[in-house]
C-alpha cells in the first residue's frame, strides 16, 4: 500500500542492491522491477555504490553482509556517514547470522535480511524501509519550517521590541 | 658303580627337566605370539579409526563449505521460482479477455524482459552448484584398488573450488603451476594430503593475506609447494606438527591429525613433505610424489621390445 501511495506522486523512490553475487543482485532486481515501479541500481563492488551515492538521490541501500573488499557493515557505515537518512538493510547467509546481529547493534541497522530469502518478506520490508526514510526526510523538512518559522518570529518580536521600546 | 648309577639318574632327572622346560618355553612363545599379534592387529584397527576420524574432520570442513556456496545458487533459484509464478499471473491477467490490447503490450514486454533474467540467473546458478558437485565428487570418490594416473595441478584447482568460501574474501591465490605430468597415485587419498595442507594454509592466515601454489617436475617427482603468509612456525614446533594431536588451532577447529596422516599418505607413496618455516614469515609446505607409483618402474603395457 504504501509504495502505492508514494509512486502516485511523481516520486520514484531509488533502491541500491550491493552484493558481489551478480547472481543475487540480478534476482532481487528483476523481482523489483516486476512488482514494483522503483528505480533500481545494483552494484557488484561495494566502492562503485559508494560513488554513485555521492550525488544521486536514494531511499534504501540493501547490502551483503560478505564481500571481497568491504564487509556490509564497514559498507553501511560509510553509507550512514554520508547519508544519514538512508536506511539500510542487511543481507546475510544463514552462518552469518550471529556477526551480522551483533554488527547491526553496533551500526544501528534498520533491518537484516537471511539469505535464502522470501520475496514477499523482501518486499515488506523494502516497502517499509521506503515509508520510513519518507518520514524522516518529511521530519527534517517540518524541523527546518520549524526553524525558519522560529527565526522569523524572533526576528519580528526583535522588531517589535524595538518599534515600542 | 653306584656312583655311574646315581650320576645317570641325574643326568635323566636333568634331562626330563630340561625337556618340560622347552615344552613350557615354546608354549610360552606360541602365546606370546599369539599376544603380539593380537596387539598389532588392534594397533592396525585403532590406526585406521583414526584416519577414518580424521577423514570425517577434514569432510566436515568440506560439506560446510559446500553448503554455504551452494546456498546463494539455491537461494536465487527458489526466488527465480517465486518470481515465474508471478509472471505467469500477470500473464493469465492479460490474457483472460482472450486478447493482448495496444495499451498491454509494454506490460507483456516487461513480463517477457523478467523471464529472460530468470533463465540468465538460473544458468549461472546451476553452473556454480554443478561445479560444487563435481568436485565434490572428485573429493569423495572412493578408495580405488591400483593407483591411477592423477593431474595433481586439477586437483589443486578443486581443492580451491572447495575451499571458496574460506578463501574469496580474504585471501588472494597466485598461481605458478608448472607443466607436470600425471602422476600415478590413489587420488582420494592426494585430494585429502592437498585439502588439509591448503586448509592449514588459509586457518594460517588471520585477516587478509597470500596463498601462493607451484608445481614442477624434476627428476621423476613432481612438487606442490603451498605457501602461507601467516604468522610462520616457531622453530621449536617444526618437529611436532608432524606427531599425531598436536595443534595450534583453537578448540574445536582441528584434532592435530591432518599432518600426521597427510605425512602418512604421503609416504606410502614414496613421496616426503618437506615444511620450510620462519616465524613472521609464513610457511611453505612441499609435497614431492614420485612420478611413478612409490618410484616403482611399471611394465610398459604397450607391445613388447624386440
Amino acid at each position: 500500500m504504501s509504495d502505492d501511495k508514494l509512486e502516485n506522486g511523481d516520486y520514484t523512490p531509488t533502491v541500491f542492491i550491493v552484493d558481489d553475487e551478480s547472481m543475487v543482485t540480478n534476482a532481487l532486481e528483476a523481482f523489483l522491477g516486476l512488482e514494483t515501479s522503483y528505480h533500481v541500481e545494483t552494484f557488484n563492488a561495494p566502492h562503485e555504490a559508494l560513488v554513485r551515492l555521492n550525488g544521486s538521490p536514494v531511499d534504501v541501500v540493501v547490502a551483503d553482509f560478505l564481500m571481497p573488499e568491504m564487509d556490509g557493515i564497514q559498507f553501511l557505515r560509510e553509507v550512514r556517514d554520508q547519508k544519514p537518512e538512508v536506511t539500510r538493510i542487511l543481507l546475510t547467509g544463514y552462518a552469518d547470522k550471529q556477526n551480522a546481529i551483533r554488527a547491526i547493534n553496533e551500526v544501528g541497522l534498520y533491518h537484516y535480511l537471511e539469505k535464502p530469502w522470501d520475496n514477499d518478506h523482501f518486499l515488506l520490508i523494502i516497502r517499509n524501509a521506503i515509508e520510513r526514510t519518507k518520514l524522516f526526510r518529511d521530519l527534517g523538512e517540518k524541523v527546518n519550517a520549524l526553524e525558519t518559522a522560529h527565526d522569523s518570529l524572533s526576528d519580528i518580536r526583535q522588531r517589535l521590541i524595538k518599534t515600542f521600546v | 658303580m653306584l656312583f655311574h648309577t646315581g650320576l645317570l639318574i641325574i643326568l635323566a632327572a636333568v634331562l626330563v627337566a630340561l625337556a618340560g622346560m622347552t615344552l613350557w618355553y615354546a608354549r610360552a612363545c606360541r602365546r606370546g605370539r599369539a599376544e603380539i599379534e593380537a596387539a598389532r592387529e588392534e594397533t592396525r584397527g585403532a590406526k585406521e579409526e583414526l584416519i577414518g576420524a580424521a577423514r570425517l574432520v577434514s569432510l566436515g570442513t568440506l560439506v560446510a563449505g559446500v553448503t554455504h556456496e551452494i546456498s546463494t545458487p539455491l537461494g536465487a533459484i527458489r526466488s527465480n521460482r517465486d518470481m515465474l509464478r508471478r509472471v505467469v499471473d500477470k500473464l493469465e491477467a492479460v490474457l483472460s479477455d482472450g486478447r493482448v490490447t495496444d495499451d498491454e503490450i509494454p506490460q507483456v514486454a516487461k513480463l517477457a524482459g523478467a523471464i529472460s533474467g530468470i533463465v540468465e540467473v538460473d544458468e549461472l546458478a546451476l553452473e556454480r552448484i554443478t561445479g560444487q558437485v563435481r568436485t565434490l565428487r572428485a573429493f569423495g570418490c572412493g578408495e580405488t584398488e591400483d593407483p591411477q594416473a592423477y593431474d595433481v595441478n586439477q586437483a589443486l584447482a578443486d581443492a580451491l573450488t572447495l575451499l571458496r568460501h574460506e578463501i574469496k574474501n580474504r585471501i588472494t591465490i597466485e598461481r605458478d603451476l608448472g607443466d607436470i605430468p600425471r602422476i600415478e597415485c590413489h587420488p582420494a587419498q592426494i585430494n585429502q594430503v592437498l585439502l588439509n595442507i591448503l586448509l592449514n594454509a588459509c586457518q594460517a592466515i588471520e585477516g587478509k593475506g597470500t596463498i601462493r601454489l607451484r608445481s614442477r617436475e624434476e627428476g621423476g617427482e613432481v612438487s606442490v609447494a603451498i605457501s602461507d603468509s601467516g604468522p610462520g612456525i616457531q622453530e621449536e614446533k617444526v618437529e611436532s606438527i608432524f606427531k599425531p594431536g598436536f595443534t595450534t588451532k583453537s578448540e574445536g577447529v582441528g584434532m592435530g591429525l591432518g599432518l600426521p596422516i597427510s605425512l602418512r599418505i604421503v609416504e606410502e607413496h614414496g613421496g616426503r613433505i618437506d615444511v620450510q618455516s620462519q616465524p613472521g614469515e609464513g610457511t611453505t609446505f612441499v609435497v614431492v610424489l614420485p612420478v611413478r607409483f612409490r618410484g616403482e618402474a611399471v611394465p610398459e603395457t604397450g607391445p613388447a621390445a624386440v
